[in-house]
């Protein structure tokens, strides 16, 4: 009944900002913008103009739409490494107009060049929807010779790294599970290759990225902490060209080019790791070990006409670890049909199919094997309606039907009864409204509303267990049924206050429901997770996010500066009784303590954007703990995601036009972590004795990297460069893990155990393109 | 434990290091842990000892006034005798298959009790070997697996506890546990431990115990915080008691068979 009052009065207000926009006689601008040498869309174009009092950006599409009153107007199209074009019109009726804008280093003597609008982070409403683009990856140092967008956002303020290597990563105290990971609108499930250490993201197919860490838009849902909204690339619309890169772990080519000249396109990347070959060539391990890994993007882009344009996008990707007959593997698959419509110049309309899978195989040889996994089939709509110049309007729905297989164990042996961890089934929908209104010329507001609904079908058991664990009662729904309802109410308030034109000041709130729980035995993530739905027994989660933050440009813009505190509660954050095993574990929802959390952090950052110099400065101070009971006598105790500091410090040096130099160093706090307090004797071992869990901390974590970069002459069309990177250039012996046992050599003793994963890695990679 | 030294093996190609550190641990307050069993045909021995600091080399604190007692579930109970250093043993009654026990031990009038079935023993019935390629192979020198057989009860739902002994070591050099859900209706079970290997020049001896479904549970949790090489990750936790909340250790009843075993030259 509350529920349903709260949206009328929602939906009220909406009625109310609709009936505001009238007086003055007006016409719509609309269309797309294009890089004129590629014909790929931009995404967040700024357009305004000469008055700077209307403007809008492209969408994920590169689609704009802008109504401003009738008569001469001049309007400007701005992005970030391009030039800034002008244009003239007289507006007597509604107008499409396609721009193609040039990038800044091929210097054409068109229309106009002016400074791009510099100060974007400063009328941005969007509270901290960072945005990046592959420019900026580019010339940071990379890991084993790749590029990664997952370790690239992770030296960004409030987003941190679990575990060294892993990708993993926890925003503003949330767990891994917490952050929608998206590939072209397809939620990706696992993101790490090889036990974490490079992302499934392939760099020369993405486009770009945008992380939300809070005042997250309501066309987003269904994770707690965050969204990573990755595009990949379209393909070029006008002349066929590759790139490729050949490096020590692994070598990656894309091909990418016209079908119909300015009409259709493709691009097709694909990767390989070849790790194996190289531990096989230094004697580390067997002839017969197989570890690599391999993925592949492509995409299909069709423009039908000014109205309609389709896309077609999938991602492939296999990790494969075997020693003989034994062996592992896991892997994502997503597909992506997407339809753009234009209803109207000011109503767009994004259709989307999509399927995503995860799942991971164990191949015991003779004995069995094991899989486990999960697949998600989703219908999503999404319009976009550019109301009047103050008002823009984004509403949808989505459903998804997602299938868990919690884990199967086969035997070969037919003697041998199989172990089946019962399917799963659930269906997840939602319907979202939002509104993003201008309140004069400095203070606008995005607000905006999600219901989501989650369902979970037969057949199936919904059963209760005491406290040990031990079955009390089934009760059994057949096949279709519903077994468990959950609803989910979820306001987001986003507000933007432009003080003057160096200054704002952005606060936003948010509620997030998340259905969907990784069942894992570790904080950094692993392969083997499982991933389960919201049941009977588990209750989703619920996250209330405030935060404020003040945005800042000094020097003609050549440095920005923010500063940010939030302060969030968790509800049914999720941990587990002592010694839980979560593979294949049928009861695993028995075993399953939920509880709240809270988590509130100061984050700061400084960024010089222009000139030679170029990086950033990032702090964080926070503080992240849970209160769960059945752990440590139902006190608040540290999570393991708490990190007091975090800092990052990137920069990129270009001493020429061919070479350039970056360098960054992280430092954090280490983890909350679970040490004996003492020990003691049974049935002849030395058995640690813990008194509290996470009352420990790890060692701090620091890292100094470097990587230079040398571009090649240019030969024609064909273009290479070289880059040489050290990893852990001083060599610190960060702690992956600190064990306890006993000594090998006198079983009376007992000490600890740092295991480090990489001291000084240097890697290089040759990168060409044509 | 696969996916584990799976991790292990390329953190190792990538130059992994592990070195032994100093690091500072509270020093929790002594508490007490039992650790009793009775086996077939044998009698009951009781060890009560207290925690100590986790970097300690010296002998720990022992309780030697308590009460111990063991019954069985016909009603026979005898009383254990300290024989020095925490020690309590038995004289009298003996352990019989089918009998559940249940230990008493009363420290300072607060009395702990835990109870433990032995079940049909298990027979070693042939002890093999096979070579084993290893996990990326660490050295030159060869290495075995061991093929065993053992003797299954289907009717029963029985558990496995094996403990390998290298050379006529004291102690085990590792163990593991098996559960009848893997071996359903079969007289005999055969199976290969991955975990444990050895060489041409070892002397291998294998005990198997058969074991009821607590001392099953508390050996895999003890197993997982004894043996954390490469994982880590995962909270530890102290294996839960079948004595009562709040105490350490445990209590198993159970039967065993041995078996030893060499590489034969070729």
């Amino acid at each position: 009944m509350d529920f349903k009052r709260q949206i009328w009065a929602v939906l009220a207000l909406f009625f109310l900002i609709t009936l505001t926009a009238i007086a003055q006689e007006k016409y719509t601008i609309s269309g797309e913008v294009i890089d004129a040498e590629t014909g790929e869309a931009l995404i967040g174009v700024t357009i305004y103009t000469a008055d700077k009092t209307v403007g809008t950006m492209t969408n994920t599409y590169g689609f704009y739409s802008l109504t401003i009153p009738k008569g001469q107007q001049t309007i400007f199209y701005s992005f970030v490494g391009y030039k800034t074009q002008q244009r003239q019109i007289n507006l007597t009726a509604n107008q499409s107009i396609k721009i193609q804008l040039q990038t800044n280093q091929t210097a054409l003597n068109e229309v106009v060049v002016s400074a791009e609008k510099k100060d974007k982070n400063i009328a941005a409403t969007q509270m901290t929807g960072e945005k990046l683009d592959m420019k900026t990856i580019d010339k940071l140092p990379v890991l084993f010779g790749e590029r990664d967008v997952l370790k690239t956002i992770q030296l960004l303020p409030g987003i941190s790294t679990v575990s060294e290597g892993g990708n993993g990563f926890s925003v503003r105290g949330g767990s891994i599970d917490q952050n929608l990971i998206l590939l072209d609108e397809a939620p990706v499930y696992s993101a790490s290759h090889l036990m974490g250490f490079f992302s499934v993201f392939n760099a020369d197919a993405i486009k770009g990225m945008t992380v939300y860490k809070s005042g997250i838009p309501a066309n987003y849902g269904g994770r707690a902490a965050s969204v990573l909204d990755i595009t990949m690339r379209d393909g070029n619309m006008k002349k066929f060209q590759g790139a490729g890169g050949i490096g020590l772990l692994a070598s990656r080519l894309t091909l990418e080019g016209p079908i119909i000249q300015d009409k259709m396109s493709f691009i097709v990347s694909g990767r390989r790791s070849y790790a194996d070959l190289m531990a096989k060539g230094a004697n580390q391990i067997d002839g017969d070990t197989q570890m690599y890994f391999y993925d592949l993007n492509a995409k299909l882009n069709w423009k039908i006409n000014d109205n309609n344009r389709l896309f077609l996008s999938g991602y492939f990707g296999k990790d494969d670890f075997g020693f003989d007959d034994l062996g592992m593997d896991w892997g994502n698959t997503t597909a992506t049909l997407r339809w753009n419509h234009l209803f109207s110049s000011q109503l767009f309309s994004n259709t989307t199919a999509l399927y995503s899978e995860y799942d991971y195989g164990f191949n015991f040889g003779d004995n069995g094997s094991m899989s486990s996994g999960i697949k998600d089939i989703s219908l999503k709509q999404d319009f976009s309606w550019y109301a009047s110049p103050k008002n823009t309007l984004k509403f949808g729905l989505n459903a998804t039907y997602h299938t868990f297989y919690p884990g199967e164990f086969l035997f070969e042996d037919n003697s041998i009864s199989d172990i089946k961890v019962a399917e799963k089934q659930a269906l997840e929908s939602s319907i979202y409204i939002s509104n993003e209104q201008k309140l004069g010329t400095q203070l606008t507001l995005d607000y905006g509303l999600r219901a989501s609904m989650f369902n979970q079908f037969g057949a199936g058991n919904n059963t209760s267990y005491d406290n040990d664990n031990n079955i009390v009662e089934k009760e059994y729904f057949e096949k279709g049924e519903v077994m468990q309802s959950y609803y989910g109410f979820e306001p987001r308030i986003g507000l933007n206050y432009r003080m003057n034109s160096k200054s704002s000041l952005k606060a936003s709130y948010n509620r997030m429901v998340q259905y969907l729980h990784l069942m894992s035995n570790s904080t950094s993530g692993q392969p083997t997770d499982t991933w389960m739905p919201s049941t009977f027994n588990i209750e989703p989660t619920t996250v209330n996010q405030y935060s404020v933050g003040f945005f800042r440009n000094f020097m003609d813009n050549t440095f920005e500066f923010s500063a940010e505190t939030y302060y969030k509660t968790m509800n049914n954050i999720s941990d587990y009784k002592d010694g839980t095993q979560v593979m294949l574990n049928e009861d695993i929802e028995s075993y399953v303590l939920q509880g709240e959390g809270r988590s509130y952090g100061m984050e700061l950052y400084l960024k010089k954007k222009y000139g030679a110099f170029t990086g950033w400065i990032s702090y964080t101070l926070s503080n992240t703990d849970n209160k769960i009971e059945g752990i440590n006598n139902g006190d608040w105790y540290d999570s393991s995601y708490d990190k007091t500091h975090d800092v990052s410090i990137v920069t990129s040096y270009q001493f020429t036009d061919r070479v350039s130099v970056s360098a960054n160093w992280i430092f954090y706090t280490g983890n909350a972590v679970t040490f004996p307090s003492g020990k003691y004797e049974f049935d002849g071992n030395q058995v640690p004795y813990y008194t509290e869990r996470n009352g420990y901390r790890m060692p701090d974590y620091h890292r100094l990297d470097l990587n230079v970069h040398l571009e090649g002459k240019n030969k024609g069309r064909f273009r290479s460069s070289w880059d040489f990177s050290l990893y852990n250039l001083y060599n610190q012996m960060n702690a992956y893990t600190i064990n306890f046992r006993e000594n090998e050599n006198n079983p009376n003793v007992t000490e600890a155990v740092k295991l480090s994963l990489f001291g000084i890695v240097p890697s290089v990679t040759w990168n060409f393109k044509f | 434990m696969f996916f584990l030294s799976l991790s292990m093996l390329i953190g190792g190609s990538l130059q992994s290091c592990e070195e032994v550190i100093d690091i500072d641990l509270n020093d929790a307050d002594p508490k007490l842990s039992i650790d009793g069993q009775i086996t077939l045909n044998e009698t009951a021995t009781v060890q009560l000892s207290y925690t100590t600091s986790y970097f300690s080399e010296e002998e720990p604190q022992y309780e030697e006034s308590a009460t111990v007692s063991i019954s069985d579930s016909e009603g026979n109970s005898e009383t254990l005798i300290h024989k020095g250093k925490g020690l309590y043993e038995g004289s009298l009654m003996r352990g019989q298959v089918g009998m559940e026990y249940e230990l008493s031990v009363t420290v300072e009038e607060k009395t702990y009790k835990g109870s433990s079935q032995i079940l049909t023993p298990t027979e070693i019935l042939s002890l093999g070997y096979e070579k084993f390629d290893g996990f990326g192979g660490s050295g030159d020198e060869e290495e075995y697996n061991l093929i065993i057989t053992l003797k299954n009860n289907p009717n029963e739902e029985n558990y496995f506890l094996i403990k390998y002994y290298l050379n006529d070591e004291e102690k085990e050099d590792t163990y593991s546990v098996w559960s009848h859900e893997y071996f359903a209706n079969e007289e005999t079970i055969e199976f290969t431990p991955l975990r444990f290997s050895f060489t041409k020049e070892d002397v291998v001896t294998l005990v198997a115990y058969s074991i009821d479904e607590g001392t099953y549970d508390y050996y895999s949790q003890l197993e997982e915080i004894i043996d954390q090489e490469g994982g880590g990750s995962s909270t530890p936790f102290n294996p839960e008691s079948n004595m009562g909340e709040n105490i350490l250790g445990y209590f198993r009843a159970w039967s065993f068979d041995k078996q030893t075993v060499q590489i034969e030259e070729e």
